[in-house]
């Protein structure tokens, strides 16, 4: 199969530069620390109380999950937000449209250089959240829900990313307006959650109707951008 | 063959092109002049379809540049004013890279790679990264990286900016090289003496607009037509200023050291003529030649720097033209 170039090419660099490591360092020790001390508070309680408190074991779980959704939240405008305006910023941009590469390519191959990290950082820390296991209390069900929701977030944050890199000029302004947009949505995401009685919305379909506006929006957020980096004949105002 | 025609192009209210029509050959090497901001990188963009014009066509090969068809992006090879460079990729890294781009994997392309690097000079610097490469290698880079998939138009935005002397020569070399085989090479450059020397074929472009064009022995003629004649006489000067005087073709003469330098608006043959009456009328004709012309006057006159300088340093010497 051919691998896609810029996926490639992004991989290379990116093995090559300190900050995967670094932050799959950073990201895994911050999660292990939650659940280490997390551990150890429950444990030190049953010393003095003489009992295990399981509903706290499965607290560990809801905080790591949380603080995985949110550092994916945080980390992917970083990631991705220098995907094609680091192109254009290193005027590499043009040359690659003059290849045989077609747009379509160069945004697939910077959102599978993105995922590539963020998926990194989800499935090394599966460890820390299989740790419920020790215990039980969650589903199977459950966990796959959660790492679908996780690796939905990860496409659609990227995608927010590489479309408004796509639109901007300069790297820190395309990573500012990716937290914003990211932000927004996921506010909103959780007041649909919260208020869905309200909006009438039942509740067998609220989280297949996420999943399904999230997918949806990412594909159009790429289609965008792939649109914006096609060179295109300017269209004419109409006159009178 | 690549024709623009009456292309308009702006940028909000700035027009970068303002009805430009050119047209280059098949095996040409086109030499692109102009001043900065006169359309030159847009014109070319244009070419390679990064940029649609608001009004007229571009056409390559008589497809349409931009259409974004597979076979036309195959037969150009860009190289633009700056490398556009991936500072953590070795050399072969960014040249394998470029080659997955136009979809090449097989040996035939390493060995390729290989023979482009050796071309530029670079085979043994290969695996050093790219931020290690100075300017010139840079652009040498960038110029193996353009050939990669043997396009048979070459189009160079001012390629040699920035260079020292040797690597200039050394770029000029492989572009004449190039030319032997057979690709179509267009090399925008605001170094007038490279196009002179390189160039099969010139547009001189201003303000969005050619204000000239044509085949480097044509263009360089036109400008040899509206430079002085040159008489060196053996002598006194009287005879010849007295016969000089009835030619109603001469239009002024001036004076510099022993020569006179006339302006003279006819043909080849009116200058033999006017040769012979020198010669019939006793003057001492030691040497009579049209001064050369150079495309440094041509463009400089073209693009609204006129050579006032010049002309009025004949006129100020004359004293005879207005007797």
């Amino acid at each position: 199969m051919r691998l896609n170039p810029i996926f490639r090419k992004d991989e290379i660099t990116s093995a090559r530069s300190f900050t995967l490591p670094a932050l799959v360092t950073l990201v895994n020790g911050s999660l292990s620390m939650l659940v280490l001390f997390n551990l150890f508070f429950v444990s030190r309680s049953a010393r003095v109380t003489g009992e295990i408190s399981y509903v706290n074991f499965l607290r560990i779980y809801y905080i790591a999950a949380v603080a995985e959704v949110l550092l994916i939240l945080l980390i992917t405008p970083a990631l991705t937000a220098t995907s094609i305006s680091g192109e254009r910023e290193r005027k590499t941009l043009g040359l690659l449209l003059t290849t045989q590469l077609d747009p379509w390519d160069i945004v697939a191959g910077k959102l599978m250089g993105a995922l590539g990290s963020l998926l990194l950082l989800v499935f090394t820390s599966a460890p820390i959240l299989a740790t419920v296991y020790i215990y039980g209390g969650i589903t199977w069900y459950q966990l796959t829900v959660f790492i679908f929701f996780l690796v939905t977030s990860a496409v659609f944050c990227s995608s927010i990313g590489i479309m408004v890199s796509s639109f901007s000029y300069t790297t820190a302004a395309a990573t500012a307006v990716a937290y914003v947009i990211i932000f927004v949505s996921y506010t909103v995401m959780f007041m649909v959650v919260i208020f869905r009685a309200q909006l009438g919305i039942p509740d067998d379909r609220i989280i297949p109707g996420i999943f399904v506006a999230f997918w949806g929006l990412s594909f159009f957020l790429l289609y965008i951008s792939k649109r914006h980096i096609t060179p295109h004949r300017r269209r004419k105002l109409r006159e009178g | 063959m690549i024709s623009l025609e009456n292309v308009k192009k702006s940028y909000g209210h700035v027009n970068a092109l303002d009805g430009l029509t050119m047209h280059i050959e098949d095996g040409a090497i086109y030499g692109f002049v102009g001043p900065n901001g006169a359309g030159k990188t847009t014109a070319i963009q244009m070419m390679c379809g990064l940029e649609f014009p608001d009004e007229g066509s571009v056409m390559v090969d008589d497809m349409e540049a931009g259409s974004n068809v597979r076979r036309l992006k195959k037969r150009i090879g860009y190289v633009p004013d700056h490398t556009g460079s991936y500072p953590n990729l070795r050399i072969i890294e960014y040249m394998d890279f470029f080659a997955e781009c136009y979809d090449m994997h097989d040996q035939k392309t390493k060995r390729r790679i290989q023979n482009l690097l050796n071309m530029v000079g670079l085979q043994e610097r290969q695996t050093q990264f790219m931020d290690s490469l100075n300017t010139g290698a840079q652009q040498k880079l960038s110029l193996a990286r353009a050939l990669i998939h043997d396009p048979k138009i070459l189009i160079m935005d001012e390629p040699t900016a920035g260079l020292d002397p040797n690597t200039r020569f050394e770029f000029r070399q492989m572009i004449a090289n190039l030319a032997d085989s057979g690709k179509t090479i267009i090399i925008s450059s605001n170094v007038l003496n490279e196009i002179s020397e390189l160039c099969t074929d010139i547009g001189i472009i201003d303000h969005g607009n050619m204000v000239m064009e044509g085949k480097i022995d044509e263009v360089l003629d036109h400008v040899n037509a509206s430079n002085p004649i040159i008489i060196s006489i053996a002598g006194s000067l009287g005879s010849a200023l007295q016969a000089l005087r009835t030619d109603r073709m001469v239009r002024s003469v001036s004076i510099r050291n022993n020569d006179l330098l006339i302006t003279f608006t006819g043909s080849k043959k009116d200058e033999s003529n006017l040769l012979k009456r020198l010669v019939e009328a006793g003057v001492p004709v030691r040497g009579f030649h049209r001064e050369k012309g150079n495309l440094e006057a041509l463009f400089l006159q073209l693009t609204g720097t006129r050579e006032e300088r010049r002309v009025t340093y004949y006129e100020a010497e004359s004293d005879f033209s207005e007797g």
